[in-house]
């Protein structure tokens, strides 16, 4: 492959073809496996809010929900637009109150004087007809009030067992003798401006209650209350619209089948990126200015070949009696601590003997081409310093030296050799970049902003971002009772090691509750790992790829069987370690799906995940590959 | 259905981080809840004197918080809207004064830089947890 060819192909021949998704589809999730895919590569999967009204469009946008492609993506048979318009349509712990005490389908009043009602911030729309269905039914309580608990814009008492309402004309109550609820209707238009409401459901005894527009007041016996479920609020317009009951947890999310995972706090929301060099302005000498008086500089676009198509090169002319010019740029970042890899393209045009480059004043580290013998000499701290010829007289020079911890700027030169004193020599540069070693190589990466770069997949994987500092994603709960086999396949950059990090855990803590597992990247700030942790009824066993400090990108897979007892990490598709020992039996569990962080409060990963799959259920040598195989093309590691 | 995003790093005192909870999640509803969950103290050992929040945030909200900036000429700060704040938290039912908020707002440092370079700035470091999950 010729040089052009190697720096600009990146990932350009690992395009992943649709029918390749399908049949990772079918390969691992096929036999209705409970798990999840998330693939930061397909933006559709992705939006900004919980909701799924905003999509992710481009790189640099939180992503509050994630859907889960292992089941395809399938309608779930719950309409194919959001017509509930509130927030949770059932489980009433998700609810607020003053005072009442919530379980999944139930509100209890507390044996204190207030109000008792489940509640729920939201907008109703002003002069448009809405209709509000759910079911309740008595529980010590036969009467139920619906009101807006912060407006008065709308309230309805409905008495269950009498099968009346204060509203009679706008209300229906349907009894299903099977399950003893009563299928309730109310419909109204709010003659008010539409703004921040309150959706406020209470049940309410015969005797002592006093009505406002917040809602009923009365003095609970902490026992009796109503139970509650499937609430329904929408236009009156969408009231025959499939499902007459629509279930409502996060929005678009609840039209899809299978584990989608959410962030309601807009700050931890993780980020869509694709970004590689951490230099800003690579095209645009003004944002790396400067030179010191012995060259001037002016920008162009010029005839470039396709690998440098579009972009504005910076032409330095020797302008003073010194045969050494240069075009320089301070306090340009580096990567602290980590092998920085820094390249830029040069086209030397006349009179130019040399090329040189240094990451200081002091020279840290520097380098000298001779464009006659075609030497490379390389001087000061260890590192090293490559070219490769590119086609039409075009060098790409790529300069690798260890930045000290501290180090977090250093300048960034590039400087010709005249072949003799005030002859106007000249050279062209463009195309600066800096990133850690080991991503070396990818291509070349425009970069105008922090936003504006370039993003395209064929060259630069996508991934989504953790800061490490309060960073998360969930999908509340994922049933895994079925099973006591498990499969986790993520292609992870590991960035740092200086604090540990949850990729991915069921439960709250794979240590130390029963039925969880958990991949930690590090496992803690001492160990440069990452770990797979697998606990049974009693026992929690951790096997460990060691030895791998940040950054590191590789695929790493967990497989786990209970009953074996077996538990093994690989990495790149080869095994890295292997634990036998008991786990004392048992199933996993349903619980809670962390990526990010553990429980979303604590543990955060300051990495970058391009790809995760987990199959409830044991894979064969199959579909271990498939799934690797697949991951590697999305993170860009090359597996044996 | 769009949205502007501000990136801000925002580091609030222990003292004033449950106001600071209290008004984010006021003011911006669900996507302001759970802010501030991540403590910092000088040496990264609990307990927390700071906690720190970082990420996408709602523009308009961002507008009404300062904001610190850093150039080549060092660092300038632009002042919050602490009374335009404490009069949209009274219409959603808050009570609260604009000193109290301009008490938060003065006490927070507010910037639009990546989160371990402002903790760094001011000479913090994440409160490390105390279990490990090994």
């Amino acid at each position: 492959m010729s040089a052009r060819n190697l720096a600009g192909s990146g990932l350009g021949g690992r395009k992943i073809p649709q029918g390749m998704l399908d049949s990772m589809l079918a390969v691992l999730f096929g036999a209705g496996e409970q798990g999840v895919w998330y693939d930061p590569s397909d933006m559709a999967t992705m939006f900004q809010d919980t909701a799924g009204t905003i999509p992710v469009t481009g790189v640099e946008q939180p992503v509050g929900l994630l859907l889960d492609k292992s089941k395809g993506l399938a309608n779930a048979g719950n309409g194919d637009r959001v017509i509930n318009q509130i927030q949770y349509s059932e489980d009433i712990r998700m609810w607020g109150s003053t005072n009442g005490t919530r379980t999944v389908d139930s509100i209890i009043a507390r044996n204190v004087t207030g109000y008792h009602g489940a509640t729920q911030s939201m907008a109703f729309q002003k002069d448009v007809k809405t209709r509000i269905s759910f079911e309740a039914k008595p529980l010590g309580f036969s009467k139920v009030y619906v009101a807006d608990g912060s407006n008065g814009r709308f309230s309805v008492a409905i008495d269950l067992l009498a099968g009346t309402s204060n509203k009679p004309d706008d209300t229906t109550i349907t009894l299903d003798p099977v399950t003893g609820y009563y299928y309730c209707t109310f419909d109204f238009t709010t003659p008010v401006a539409s703004g921040v409401g309150q959706i406020g459901i209470s049940g309410f005894p015969d005797t002592g209650a006093t009505f406002s527009i917040y809602g009923v007041q009365f003095t609970g016996d902490g026992v009796s209350g109503i139970n509650l479920r499937k609430v329904d609020v929408r236009l009156f317009a969408d009231k025959d619209v499939f499902p007459v009951y629509q279930k409502k947890t996060t929005g678009l999310a609840d039209l899809y089948l299978g584990n989608h995972a959410i962030q309601i706090t807009a700050a931890k929301r993780p980020v869509l990126s694709a970004r590689v060099n951490q230099l800003v302005g690579s095209e645009q000498w003004n944002k790396l200015p400067a030179t010191d008086g012995s060259s001037s500089v002016t920008q162009e676009l010029t005839d470039l070949p396709p690998f440098l198509a579009g972009a504005t090169v910076a032409r330095v002319t020797q302008s003073g009696a010194a045969t050494s010019f240069y075009q320089y740029a301070t306090a340009q970042p580096v990567i602290q601590g980590a092998i920085n890899a820094r390249s830029f393209f040069v086209k030397p045009l006349a009179g130019c003997a040399a090329l040189r480059g240094s990451t200081s004043t002091g020279d840290p580290f520097y380098f000298f081409y001779d464009l006659t013998t075609k030497v490379m000499t390389v001087g000061g701290n260890a590192g090293s310093a490559t070219v490769v010829e590119m086609e039409a007289g075009w060098l790409r020079f790529t300069v690798t030296e260890k930045v000290a911890s501290t180090v977090a700027s250093r300048i960034f030169s590039v400087a010709g050799t005249a072949t003799g004193a005030s002859i106007g020599a000249v050279f062209l540069s463009v195309g600066y970049d800096c990133r850690p070693a080991d991503q070396s190589g990818l291509p070349y990466q425009r970069v105008n902003t922090a936003t504006d770069y370039d993003a395209d997949p064929a060259r630069f994987p996508a991934y989504l971002k953790f800061d490490g500092v309060d960073d998360a994603i969930a999908v509340r709960t994922i049933d895994f009772t079925g099973t006591d086999k498990v499969s986790a396949f993520a292609g992870v950059r590991k960035v740092s090691d200086a604090a540990a990090g949850i990729l991915v855990e069921l439960g709250t803590n794979a240590n130390g509750q029963p039925g969880c597992f958990g991949i930690f990247a590090p496992p803690s700030v001492t160990t440069p790992a990452i770990q797979w942790t697998v606990r049974g009824a009693t026992t929690a066993q951790s096997a460990a790829i060691n030895a791998l400090p940040a950054p590191a990108t590789l695929v790493v897979t967990g497989l786990a069987d209970i009953a074996a007892p077996i538990s093994l990490i690989r990495r790149n598709g080869v095994v890295a370690a292997t634990r036998s020992a008991t786990f004392g039996g048992g199933n996993f569990s349903a619980a809670a799906l962390n990526i990010g962080a553990r429980n979303e409060t604590s543990v955060y990963l300051n990495s970058q995940i391009y790809g995760l799959i987990i199959r409830g259920a044991a894979s064969t040598p199959a579909q271990v590959a498939a799934a690797e195989h697949y991951l590697s093309l999305k993170t860009g590691v090359r597996l044996p | 259905m769009t949205i502007t995003w501000a990136f801000r790093t925002m580091i609030v005192p222990a003292a004033q981080v449950e106001l600071a909870r209290t008004l984010a999640a006021t003011l911006t509803g669900d996507a302001g809840d759970g802010m501030w969950t991540t403590g910092a103290s000088a040496m990264g050992e609990a307990p927390a004197t700071h906690f720190i929040s970082t990420g996408m945030i709602d523009a308009d909200f961002a507008a009404l918080l300062p904001l610190t900036t850093v150039g080549e000429d060092g660092a300038a700060t632009a002042p919050g809207a602490p009374d335009v704040l404490a009069a949209l938290a009274s219409q959603v039912g808050l009570s609260v004064t604009a000193a109290q908020v301009a008490a938060v707002l003065d006490a927070a440092d507010v910037t639009d830089l990546e989160p371990f370079t402002a903790l760094d700035m001011v000479g913090l470091r994440i409160v490390q947890d105390e279990a490990t999950p090994v």
